[in-house]
């Protein structure tokens, strides 16, 4: 099972192919969970270092909304990772 | 990707902007002040010239985002009051408008209140994204403002 990570501003330029990522998931895990295990697993994942600080400043997203620490993700969703917003 | 109700116009798309559209809509006998903000590309920052902008967004969260701004209630002062956003994806030249803010209210200190307000929420809350290429063939993402209230609480 997995999840599927949209990909946005700098972490476009990280991705090897494409603008999503496929991260395994076996079970439920909670926003501040993911954004923990994604501190481990995407240095591997893209096969290169995140700058310091970025994952920690990135939130997670769907269409609707931003969601907050506490809110589930479940094998088989598709999350946004959301880097730092600068628009206007 | 465009949102419309009786006085708000909202768009995020890689369509061109029209200033003279805009204030076309934003015309109303209720309304005696219009402000309209053109965001637009520079040709240098402080230290390096600047070959175009790419604009990344992820668009339906960024409009949902938008409503929210520009909901009752929020900025938005008197019902009568129109506002209007466009905001532009893809790779811009220098000299192009990239921003569109337009607000028609009954009084002026709303009209310009609004837009300051509408400008400074999306640089905080808007999932967009911008990466300057520079002439020197170098390119960055701008780093911006971390998104959202992750514990959910005031």
């Amino acid at each position: 099972m997995s999840i599927k990570l949209q990909l946005f501003g700098v972490f476009r330029s990280y991705a090897v192919r494409g603008a999503e990522l496929e991260l395994e998931l076996s079970a439920e895990i909670s926003v501040k969970e993911l954004r923990a295990k994604l501190m481990q697993e995407l240095p591997g994942i893209l096969g290169r270092e995140m700058p310091a600080g970025l994952m920690n400043d990135v939130a997670f997203g769907n269409e609707k909304q931003i969601l907050l620490d506490t809110d589930k993700v479940q094998p088989g969703m598709t999350v946004a990772l959301l880097p730092p917003v600068c628009g206007g | 990707m465009e949102w419309t109700d009786e006085t708000t116009y909202l768009r995020i798309s890689s369509a061109e902007i029209h200033a003279a559209q805009a204030s076309a809509w934003l015309a109303s006998a209720k309304c005696g002040a219009t402000v309209t903000f053109l965001g637009t590309v520079r040709d240098a920052t402080s230290t390096k010239g600047v070959k175009g902008i790419f604009y990344d967004a992820f668009v339906p969260l960024a409009l949902e985002e938008l409503k929210k701004i520009v909901a009752a209630g929020t900025v938005r002062g008197s019902p009568t009051t129109l506002i209007r956003v466009e905001h532009r994806l893809g790779y811009l030249h220098p000299g192009t408008v990239s921003t569109l803010i337009g607000v028609s209210s009954p009084q002026r200190a709303e009209a310009f209140r609004v837009a300051q307000e509408i400008l400074e929420q999306i640089k905080r809350k808007v999932p967009i994204w911008k990466q300057e290429e520079y002439t020197d063939g170098t390119k960055l993402w701008l780093r911006g403002q971390p998104l959202g209230n992750r514990s959910g609480g005031g």
